[in-house]
């Protein structure tokens, strides 16, 4: 073989290398994908949604301790009330949730008044709870009122306090109102998740 | 010249040999040390401490490496660039890609398969690409890398370079590491490294000094990219999830073991793969 075919021979052979790994990546992305939009359905009180797969849930009534994972004990959630159905959180990332409540309340009453009911609570039990924004919004054609907001929870004696930012989604349902919210503890709510978009689509009362 | 050559063959090997022993020496030293003399560090101290036995692995192989390759020596200066180049891909390219774009360790850890594969197909590809990268378009065409043997010591340096720069930054993430469970980590880490990089180094000779088929390199990466997944899956699943002290003490130091044996099975069939190539062109010329 010449010289120059050798050479050829190299360069087509590095050119395979750079394109097998740009394969190798782009499935790599694949599986990233995938793995991220793993879901499973879950549902508890008439309220269904598709969780991330391998997150814990606190369902209502339940203090402390998850009932998918006893031996894990549930992220502090101060803004907790008898509203709430279910809170769904990361164990990797317990400062990352998901809450799911049901008002009384639907049709007969705004979005916004349900709203002003349960900020007016919340100021009450939390500390330093602050509105941020609220808006009517549409997700998916169906009519919505959000509210982002943000408090502080003390946490335990030894923790260091931490500002807790949060947006509410409001929607008619049937005579109840379906309350969808994101929190995150010292991190920023905007621009929302894509994940947490996801199971807000996802979630349904009573089917 | 044949003579030399086998001369220079087996002194690189019997470095490869001591410096792996040399590792394990390293590591019950630390351990030993830290038992007998129990240190107090600052945060400071902790972080330079931690630095430094990063960089060891490296400094052992390389000071072995200049010690016994004395028939036909590298240049060192060379050996040491691309140790470097293998680094500043790292730092440049391999971490941030794999932390920052893949943001593994948001799903790595979700399903055995995700590990696996993601370990292949986004870290292995990610870190053996790149330290053929720190070969293929530096010291590949230099007059230096004269028989088959010289892929896989260069490819060790790019490899050990690669090793550092992730050492290195785990400790200054941690803020600093424990002695004892820090210093087997970041061998692991060395000993790991150096040899999928011997691998892919081991394809690059047979390309320069050969005549195989176009993807022989292809291949050699490819290779070197699943061992890295599936080692580092192996070690992961064999390391976690010790809930005693003394079990997880004994789970790392057999993800330790584990890399030990597989730096010394892949230093002895690299050695016996380069001899075969060697009678083979040897009886075809």
């Amino acid at each position: 073989m010449t010289a120059t075919a050798f050479e050829q021979t190299r360069r087509t052979s590095s050119t395979i290398v750079i394109l097998i790994t740009l394969a190798a990546l782009l499935l790599g992305w694949g599986v990233k994908n995938a793995a991220e939009n793993r879901t499973r359905a879950y549902s508890y009180q008439g309220v269904s949604a598709q969780l991330p797969a391998g997150w814990l849930v606190q369902q209502a009534g339940e203090q402390g301790q998850s009932a998918a994972a006893p031996n894990q004990i549930a992220p502090t959630a101060p803004s907790d009330d008898p509203s709430r159905v279910f809170t769904t959180w990361d164990p990797l990332h317990p400062d990352v949730r998901y809450s799911v409540s049901l008002y009384p309340g639907g049709a007969e009453t705004s979005l916004a008044t349900t709203a002003s009911v349960r900020n007016l609570q919340r100021a009450q039990s939390l500390n330093m709870y602050r509105i941020r924004e609220e808006t009517p919004v549409i997700v998916e054609g169906r009519e919505g009122y959000k509210v982002t907001f943000a408090y502080v929870n003390p946490g335990d004696i030894s923790d260091v306090p931490a500002v807790v930012q949060g947006v509410d989604y409001y929607f008619a349902s049937g005579d109840q109102t379906l309350v969808i919210t994101l929190e995150i503890e010292n991190g920023e709510v905007t621009p929302t998740p894509r994940q947490f978009l996801k199971f807000l689509k996802s979630v349904r009362v009573g089917e | 010249m044949p003579e030399k050559t086998s001369q220079h063959r087996s002194s690189v090997w019997q470095a490869d040999a001591v410096s792996i022993v040399l590792l394990v020496v390293f590591v019950l030293v630390v351990f030993g040390l830290e038992s007998l003399l129990d240190p107090t560090f600052t945060n400071t101290t902790l972080l330079l401490t931690g630095v430094i036995l990063a960089v060891v692995p490296a400094a052992i192989w390389i000071a072995f490496f200049y010690r016994r390759d004395r028939l036909e020596p590298e240049p060192k200066s060379m050996v040491f660039q691309v140790f470097l180049l293998g680094g500043l891909l790292a730092a440049a390219v391999g971490i941030p890609l794999v932390d920052n774009v893949f943001q593994v360790s948001e799903w790595l850890y979700d399903t055995f398969w995700t590990q696996l594969l993601g370990g292949i197909l986004v870290i292995g590809f990610t870190q053996e690409f790149l330290k053929y990268a720190a070969v293929r378009w530096s010291v590949y065409k230099s007059e230096e890398f004269d028989e088959p043997v010289d892929g896989i010591i260069y490819a060790t340096a790019a490899g050990l370079g690669y090793a550092t720069v992730l050492n290195v930054a785990f400790v200054v993430g941690s803020g600093g590491v424990d002695l004892g469970t820090g210093v087997i980590r970041i061998t692991v880490t060395a000993l790991a490294h150096a040899s999928f990089a011997g691998v892919v180094g081991y394809f690059l000779g047979r390309e320069k000094f050969g005549a195989p088929p176009v993807w022989n390199t292809a291949l050699g990466v490819t290779l070197a990219a699943v061992l890295n997944g599936v080692f580092f899956y192996l070690r992961n699943t064999l390391t976690q999830g010790g809930l005693s002290a003394a079990g997880g003490e004994a789970q790392r130091w057999l993800g330790f073991a584990l890399a030990a044996v597989l730096a010394a099975v892949v230093t002895a069939l690299l050695a016996t793969a380069i001899s075969r190539q060697l009678a083979t062109q040897g009886e075809s010329q």
